[in-house]
C-alpha cells in the first residue's frame, strides 16, 4: 500500500549549519510513530522541514505526502494536503480570536464556508473535552496564555482541522501530570485507521495510553534505529547513549 | 520568502461623484469681500461677522507650520471656500432632493439611522442638508443641530462657548477655518440625561476644487453622556480639496463624552482639522480615530484636562497607503491634580505610504498625582514606506506616573509560518494579522462601524475575521 | 538664539526644537588653554595636523568657533590594542576658563582602546569641545566623558562618530549639569554589524539647564543601535532630551532600542522629552520607552523602616537606579569617584 508520507534522504540547514544529513521516513495510514532523540539531533527541524519552513533549507532529497511531491510545495498547501504540526512554542497572534482564526482556518483546509453553529458546537464540545476554560475560544490566539493552555489549544486546533497526520513537536514539554493525561486523551480523540501521528518527544508518559507502532531514534541528523514501542521504555531507562556511540 | 501585497484601502466605495450641481458656488480664493459675502449669504449677525474678519487677519499674518508634511501645494487661490448645494436643511429623507438623498443612502445613512442612531446630521459640500433627533431626546431638551440654526435659535448659549476651546489664533488653518467656516453641528446635552444611542454627523465633499469647513460645538452638561460619531469622504479630483474643520468640546463635571471619527476623504483631500475638548472635574472624553483617506493629514485631537480627576483615553489608528502622509497622534495637558489619561496608537504603512504618530504630553505643576501612559506601535507592511514616532513629553511636577512605550517593525516571519501551517496563504496570514493588530482599535467603534472599518482594510480574506 | 536642533522638527509651541540660549550667553574671548594631562596616550598623540571638521551642527557660532578658533587640538592615531586607558584631563580654572578644543580619534582596524575625557572646573567658565572617533572595521572602543562643572558653567559638546563594518563603541556621558550643559552626540552606523551604544547619565541641580540632543543614524545591516538615559533633576533645573533612531532604507534585520528614564526630585524640576523613532526600513526591530515619575513611595518606606533617612533613603534608591549605567564603567576608582559626586549633589541642601 502508498505510504502516507515518506521522507527520502532529505538533508537541512539553517543558518549554514547542516542539522538533517540524509533522513529517511515513512509513516502509514494508521500508524503511531514516535520520534526520540538528544537535543539538538534534528527533531524539531524535521518537522519544520516537512512543513516547508522557509528559515530551513533543504539541501537534498524528496518529501511525498498521500502520492505528491511536496518538497518545495508551500506551507499553506502542505496544511491544505493534509499536515498538521503543533508548535513547541506557538506564536502568540494579538486581535484575533481563536474561535474565528479556526474557523477560517477550517474554511480554508476544507475549502469550503463553515456552518457558524456547527462550528461552533464542535469547537466547544471539543474544547471542553481538553478541559479548556469555557472562554478560551474567544480569547486572542494563544496571547497570555499558560504553556499548558497553549499546548491545549494546538490539540484543539488538531481536532477541529482533522488532518490526515498530525506531526506533534514536543506537544508533552512542560505540561503537567494531568495536562499531559488531556492532550494524551485529545490524541486518542484523534486518531482513527485513516489518519496517522508523528510524537516528537522527550518523555514516555504521553505515550502510556497510546498504542504505538514505531520508535525511532534521531541522532546528528539521521534516524540510527527504529524499533516496536517498548523501545521508548528502554530510552527513558538508559537514554541515547548507546545509538550515539553507534554513530 | 516572496513578497505579498496588502491591499491598499479600498475607496472605491466611496468614489462616485454626482455631477456638481450647486445652487451657489463661491469665486475660488479667500479676500475680505468672499467672507462678507458668506455670511451675508448666511444671514449672520455682527458678532459672527466680526470674528470671521478677525480671522481672516489673523490668517494672513500667521505662517505656515515649519514642521510636519509639505503644505506647499495648498494654493488658496484654487480653492472654493462655500458651496451650497441644491436645499435648505430637511427633517425629512424624503424632502431632500433625489440625487443628494442617493449619497446618503449608498453611503448608508438613513438606514444606520433608522436601526440604531438617536440622531443625524448630514452635510453635503458647506451646508447641513438634513438634521433630526429622535422625538424623545427632544423632550428631555436635548439640542442636535445645525450651526447656522443654532446661531439663530441658542444664541446666547452659542455665544458663550464658541471659539472658547480652540481660539483664532491657535494655528494659521483655525484661523481660515474661522473666517469661513459653514456647516457642522451643535450639540446641547442638558445635566444628567444620558442618550443610550449615538449622534452622528456625516460629512460629505462634492465639489471639486472646494473647501469644506464645518464646525461641531458639543456640549455635555453636569453629568450627562453622550456618544457622537462622525464620518467623512469625498469622491477623488485631481485637484487639491481641503477640509478645515474645527471640533469644540466642553464636558462638564461628571459628564461623559465619546467622541468617535471613521475619515475616509479621498486622496487628494488636505485634511487640517483641529479638535480639542475641555474636560471638568471628574468628566471624561474619550476620542477613537481611524484615518484611512486623505492625501496629508494634519490630525491632533487635544484633551486638555481642567478639572480634578478628570480623564480621558485616545484610541487611533492611521494606515497609510501609496501616496499618503497621515500625520497624527494626540495632545493632551493635565492642568489638574489626579488628572489620567490612557493614549493608544497604530498606525499601519505601505507602498510608499508615510505614517506619522506625532503627540504632546504636558503635564503642569498643578497635575499632582496625574497619571499617564503611552503606547504606539507601527506596522511597517514593506520596505519604501515610512513610520515615524515624535512624541514629545513634557513633566513639569514630580509626582507623577508617567510612562510612554512605542514599537516598530514588520509582521515576523515566525508568525506568518505559524498561520500557514494551518492552511492560510501568506496573503491571508498577513492580512488576518493585521486585522488583528487593528482589532484594539476597531472594536472601540461600534460593531456597525466596525464592519465599516474592516471592510475599508480591505484585505481579500474570504473567512469571517472580524 | 536657538541651537541644537532636533533632526526633525515638531510644533514650535512644543518648545523641544532647540534650545533657547540668548545671543551673548557663549563666551568669544578665548586665550590659550595649557592645563591639560594626557596618561597612556602620547605614543598616539600627532603633531601639525590639520582642522577637524564636525558633522553635526549646534548653531553658526559655536560651529565657527569650534572650526576655526579653538585652543586645543588634540588628534590620537590608535593603531594598537591597549588595556590601558588613555586618560585625557582638561582643568579649568580662572586663569584658563575657556577652552575651545577638538579630539579626534582614528582607531584603526582590529585595534580595541578604552578612553577616558574628564573635564573639570571649580569655577565660571566656558566650553565648547567636539570629540570624534572614526572606527574602522572591526575597531572596538570604549569611551567615557565626563563633565564635572560648577553650577554656573557653559559647556557645549558635540560627539561625531563613524562606524566601519563591525565595528563597536560603547560611550557612556556623564553630565552633572551646568548653567547651560548642550550636548550633541551623532554616530554613523554605517558598516554592516556595527555597534553603538551610548549611555547617558545626568544630574541636573539648581537652575541648571541640560539640552541633550542624540541621533544613532542607522545604515549597515544588521546593526545594533541603543540609547540609555537615565537622569535625576534637583532644584528648579531644567532638561530637554531628545533622543532619535534613524533606521534608513537597507539597514535590514538593525535593532534599535532607546530609553529614557528621569527622576524628578523636586517639585520646581521640568523634564521634556523626544524619543523619536525614524523609520524607512521594515525589516527592522525599533522601540523605546520613556518614563518620568518620583521615586516609589513603598520603597522608601521600606528603607526607612529599616533605619534611613529620608535623604539617605533617597540617596540609595536614586543610586540603584544610576547603578544601570555607572555598573558599565570598568575602572572602579572612577565610579567611585563618580559616586561620591552624586552623593554630594544629592545632599545638597538648598535642592
Amino acid at each position: 500500500m502508498e505510504k502516507l508520507l515518506k521522507v527520502e534522504g532529505v538533508s537541512a540547514k539553517v543558518n549554514d549549519k547542516e542539522i538533517l544529513k540524509g533522513l529517511n521516513l515513512e509513516i502509514g495510514k494508521g500508524e503511531t510513530h514516535i520520534i526520540m532523540g538528544p537535543n539538538g539531533a534534528g527533531k524539531s527541524t524535521l518537522a519544520n522541514v516537512i512543513l516547508n519552513n522557509p528559515t530551513y533549507q533543504k539541501t537534498s532529497g524528496k518529501i511525498f505526502f498521500d502520492g505528491k511531491d511536496i518538497t518545495d510545495e508551500k506551507v499553506d498547501e502542505i496544511a491544505k494536503s493534509g499536515i498538521f504540526m503543533s508548535f513547541q512554542t506557538p506564536e502568540e497572534i494579538a486581535g484575533v480570536s481563536v474561535f474565528n482564526f479556526l474557523r477560517t482556518a477550517k474554511g480554508k483546509i476544507d475549502g469550503k464556508n463553515v456552518n457558524y453553529f456547527d462550528f461552533k458546537e464542535e469547537l466547544e464540545k471539543n474544547a471542553k473535552a481538553l478541559k479548556m476554560k469555557a472562554d478560551m475560544i474567544n480569547r486572542d490566539l494563544n496571547v497570555g496564555f499558560s504553556g499548558g493552555e497553549k499546548k491545549k489549544d494546538e490539540i484543539l486546533q488538531m481536532l477541529t482541522l482533522k488532518p490526515k497526520l498530525a506531526i506533534l513537536d514536543e506537544t508533552d514539554s512542560g505540561l503537567d501530570v494531568d495536562a499531559i493525561r488531556t492532550v494524551s486523551k485529545g490524541i486518542q480523540m484523534f486518531k482513527n485507521d485513516e489518519n496517522a501521528v508523528l510524537i516528537i518527544t522527550h518523555s514516555t508518559k504521553i505515550l502510556q495510553a497510546l498504542k504505538v507502532d514505531f520508535v525511532h531514534i534521531l541522532v546528528d541528523g539521521k534516524i540510527v534505529y527504529t524499533g516496536d514501542g517498548s523501545l521508548a521504555k528502554e530510552i527513558e531507562e538508559n537514554g541515547y547513549k548507546r545509538f550515539e556511540v553507534g554513530v | 520568502m516572496p513578497k505579498t501585497k496588502v491591499e491598499d484601502v479600498n475607496q472605491n466605495f466611496y468614489d462616485f461623484k454626482n455631477a456638481d450641481n450647486f445652487e451657489f458656488k463661491m469665486d475660488k480664493g479667500l479676500s475680505e469681500e468672499i467672507v462678507r459675502e458668506i455670511s451675508s449669504k448666511k444671514n449672520e449677525p455682527d458678532w459672527v461677522i466680526e470674528i470671521r474678519l478677525k480671522a481672516l487677519e489673523i490668517y494672513q499674518k500667521l505662517e505656515l507650520p515649519v514642521w510636519g508634511p509639505d503644505l506647499s501645494e495648498l494654493n488658496m487661490d484654487e480653492i472654493s471656500t462655500y458651496v451650497k448645494p441644491k436645499t435648505e436643511m430637511k427633517e425629512k429623507w424624503e424632502d431632500v432632493p433625489e440625487e443628494i438623498k442617493d449619497t446618503f443612502d449608498k453611503l448608508g445613512i438613513p438606514k444606520a439611522e433608522h436601526e440604531y442612531l438617536a440622531g443625524v446630521g448630514a452635510q453635503y459640500d458647506s451646508e447641513v442638508v438634513y438634521h433630526s433627533i429622535k422625538e424623545e431626546l427632544l423632550k428631555q431638551g436635548v439640542i442636535y443641530t445645525d450651526i447656522d440654526s443654532a446661531i439663530r435659535d441658542y444664541p446666547e448659549i452659542f455665544r458663550e462657548y464658541f471659539t472658547k476651546c480652540v481660539p483664532l489664533s491657535e494655528h494659521k488653518f483655525i484661523a481660515l477655518h474661522y473666517a469661513v467656516f459653514s456647516g457642522g453641528s451643535f450639540v446641547y446635552v442638558p445635566k444628567g440625561v444620558k442618550l443610550e444611542m449615538p449622534l452622528q454627523s456625516y460629512f460629505r465633499l462634492n465639489s471639486p476644487e472646494s473647501g469644506q469647513f464645518e464646525h461641531t460645538l458639543i456640549i455635555v452638561d453636569e453629568g450627562a453622556s453622550l456618544q457622537f460619531i462622525e464620518g467623512c469622504s469625498a469622491p477623488k479630483y485631481n485637484k487639491v480639496n481641503l477640509h478645515a474643520g474645527c471640533v469644540e468640546l466642553f464636558v462638564k463635571e461628571g459628564g461623559y463624552l465619546r467622541y468617535s471619527t471613521i475619515e475616509n476623504w479621498s486622496k487628494n483631500m488636505l485634511n487640517l482639522n483641529t479638535k480639542k475638548a475641555i474636560v471638568e472635574k471628574d468628566a471624561q472624553v474619550d476620542w477613537v480615530s481611524g484615518s484611512f483617506g486623505s492625501k496629508i493629514s494634519m490630525l491632533y485631537p487635544m484633551s486638555v484636562l481642567k478639572g480634578e480627576n478628570a480623564k480621558t483615553e485616545y484610541t487611533g489608528i492611521s494606515f497609510a497607503g501609496k501616496g499618503q502622509n497621515l500625520d497624527t497622534g494626540f495632545k493632551v495637558a493635565h492642568l489638574a491634580p489626579n488628572t489620567s489619561s490612557v493614549i493608544n496608537s497604530r498606525s499601519i504603512s505601505k507602498n510608499g505610504g508615510i505614517a506619522t504618530y506625532r503627540s504632546l504630553v504636558s503635564i503642569l505643576p498643578n497635575a499632582t498625582g496625574s497619571k499617564c501612559s503611552v503606547t504606539c506601535d507601527g506596522l511597517m507592511l514593506d520596505d519604501i514606506s515610512r513610520s515615524d514616532t515624535i512624541p514629545v513629553n513634557n513633566v513639569e511636577t514630580c509626582d507623577v506616573e508617567f510612562s510612554h512605550e512605542a514599537k516598530v517593525g514588520k509582521i515576523s516571519d515566525e508568525a506568518i509560518f505559524y498561520l500557514m501551517t494551518r492552511g492560510l496563504s501568506e496573503e491571508d496570514a498577513k492580512a488576518m494579522i493585521v486585522r488583528g493588530f487593528a482589532n484594539p482599535i476597531s472594536k472601540e467603534f461600534p460593531i456597525e462601524y466596525a464592519v465599516e472599518m474592516n471592510r475599508l482594510i480591505n484585505l481579500e480574506l474570504e473567512g469571517s475575521i472580524g | 538664539m536657538e541651537i541644537n536642533f532636533s533632526p526633525i522638527l515638531t510644533s514650535k509651541n512644543y518648545g523641544i526644537n532647540s534650545a533657547k540660549i540668548d545671543d551673548n550667553f557663549f563666551c568669544n574671548q578665548i586665550s590659550t588653554f595649557e592645563n591639560v594631562k594626557i596618561e597612556n596616550g602620547s605614543s598616539f598623540l600627532k603633531k601639525n595636523t590639520k582642522s577637524c571638521t564636525f558633522s553635526n551642527k549646534i548653531g553658526e557660532f559655536l560651529d565657527e568657533q569650534l572650526s576655526k578658533n579653538f585652543n586645543n587640538k588634540l588628534d590620537f592615531l590608535i593603531d594598537k590594542s591597549s588595556e590601558e586607558i588613555i586618560s585625557i584631563n582638561f582643568d579649568l580654572s580662572e586663569k584658563e576658563n575657556a577652552l575651545v578644543s577638538q579630539i579626534c580619534f582614528s582607531v584603526k582596524e582590529n585595534v580595541s582602546a578604552k578612553i577616558l575625557i574628564y573635564f573639570t572646573s571649580k569655577t565660571s567658565s566656558f566650553l565648547n569641545c567636539g570629540i570624534k572617533f572614526d572606527c574602522e572595521k572591526s575597531a572596538k572602543v570604549e569611551a567615557i566623558v565626563v563633565c564635572d562643572f560648577t553650577p554656573d558653567c557653559k559647556n557645549v559638546i558635540r560627539f561625531d562618530n563613524t562606524l566601519q563594518e563591525n565595528s563597536h563603541l560603547d560611550f557612556t556621558v556623564v553630565d552633572f549639569g551646568a548653567k547651560a550643559s548642550i550636548e550633541n552626540f551623532y554616530c554613523n552606523l554605517n558598516g554592516d554589524f556595527a555597534v553603538s551604544n551610548l549611555n547617558c547619565l545626568y544630574i541636573g541641580e539648581r537652575d541648571n539647564f541640560l539640552d541633550l540632543n542624540f541621533l544613532q543614524d542607522v545604515k549597515g545591516k544588521k546593526c545594533q543601535a541603543n540609547i540609555e538615559t537615565i537622569g535625576a533633576l534637583l532644584g528648579q533645573a531644567r532638561k530637554h532630551f531628545k533622543g532619535t533612531i534613524n533606521f534608513q532604507k537597507g539597514c535590514k534585520k538593525s535593532v534599535g532600542s532607546e530609553e529614557e528614564f528621569c527622576l524628578l526630585l523636586s517639585k520646581r524640576a521640568k523634564a521634556k522629552a523626544l524619543p523619536m523613532l525614524l523609520c524607512k526600513e521594515e525589516d527592522v526591530e525599533g522601540r523605546h520607552s520613556a518614563s518620568v515619575g518620583k521615586i516609589d513611595e513603598k520603597s522608601l518606606f521600606y528603607i526607612m523602616s529599616r533605619g534611613f533617612s529620608y535623604q539617605d533613603a533617597v540617596k540609595l534608591v536614586v543610586r540603584a537606579k544610576f547603578g544601570q549605567i555607572l555598573d558599565k564603567i570598568s575602572d572602579e576608582s572612577l565610579k567611585e569617584k563618580l559616586e561620591n559626586i552624586i552623593d554630594r549633589k544629592l545632599s545638597y541642601e538648598e535642592n
